[in-house]
């Protein structure tokens, strides 16, 4: 019960800093943010403006770093030793702007699932 | 249409800026973080902003995750591939571990105990955070500071809620231990 209590309150006082670090963001952080927020929305409500900041050009970036990749390969002395990983997932990860296409699948089904026990 | 683009502008605007601190405590480095959250917001507008409103929230948060998880995979790679192309230095220092991100502190924050002895608890608090494992870290925070129950939390991370309880309680454990000494 002590235990649990110490706990409550170890927590309590965690989240009271926590809070506290979210209160003290500078000003300029803050103004930044803002711009963020207001260009997010504009993607959305003014698309000519920022558009082409979402066009999807992963086969550019894939390209150029491939080349980068095999240039290194072809150059680097011949007595190194190999990568400790598969240069090609690397790659993958190094290149892509999107890591996230994994996102809806098992929220929505946590979402169905909540839905009954909604109100 | 106005009044749509206020809607979303206010929950943007009541998020942001716990989505800077969490992205802050987990690379430590600003710029990092507001550049999480720049791609979150982007996402979530494209992608989630014609959800329903009670959506919103989970769906920010497992997007800003996601992009503090990827952040740190980038990071290991980076690391990894700079010790192999270092010319003179030191291939054999397998400094990478084996484990999968999830489960790897963050190099990056260290000497938690003097940060402590200094009294600065903002920053001891950030230390033993960012000194976490990343899934203890997203567990705590989203579970402690953002007050979701387990099974939100585990759609956010996008785990089991077995997974969420284990590791919430060793977060817990260890943020105890790390700031034992501390007022906190």
């Amino acid at each position: 019960m002590k235990n649990q209590d110490d706990e409550n309150s170890f927590l309590k006082k965690v989240k009271h800093s926590l809070d506290q670090g979210e209160e003290n963001i500078s000003a300029e952080t803050l103004s930044r943010l803002h711009r963020i927020r207001q260009e997010a929305l504009n993607t959305k409500y003014n698309k000519n403006a920022w558009g082409i900041k979402w066009i999807p050009m992963p086969y550019p970036a894939l390209a150029t770093a491939a080349m980068v990749l095999l240039a290194v390969l072809i150059y680097l002395p011949g007595d190194r030793e190999q990568a400790p990983v598969n240069p090609l997932d690397d790659l993958e990860i190094l290149a892509s702007n999107n890591l996230d296409f994994y996102e809806d699948l098992d929220f929505y089904a946590w979402l169905a699932e909540e839905e009954p026990n909604a109100g | 249409m106005r009044d749509s683009r206020r809607t979303i502008e206010e929950f943007l605007a009541s998020v942001e800026r716990r989505a800077f601190r969490m992205a802050q405590i987990s690379t430590g480095n600003s710029e990092d973080a507001l550049d999480i959250v720049q791609d979150s917001m982007f996402i979530w507008v494209r992608k989630y902003s014609e959800k329903p409103e009670e959506e919103w929230r989970p769906l920010f948060f497992r997007v800003l995750q996601n992009k503090i998880r990827d952040w740190h995979r980038r990071n290991k790679v980076r690391n990894r591939w700079r010790i192999w192309l270092q010319p003179w230095g030191k291939s054999n220092e397998e400094t990478v571990g084996e484990n999968s991100i999830e489960h790897l502190a963050d190099p990056a924050v260290k000497e938690i105990g003097d940060q402590m002895v200094l009294g600065h608890s903002m920053q001891a608090l950030e230390a033993a955070l960012a000194a976490l494992p990343l899934r203890q870290q997203q567990a705590f925070l989203l579970r402690a500071w953002e007050e979701m129950n387990v099974r939100e939390t585990a759609a956010v991370m996008g785990c089991s809620e077995g997974s969420v309880k284990t590791h919430y309680s060793r977060a817990v454990h260890a943020l105890r231990n790390l700031l034992e000494d501390h007022q906190l």
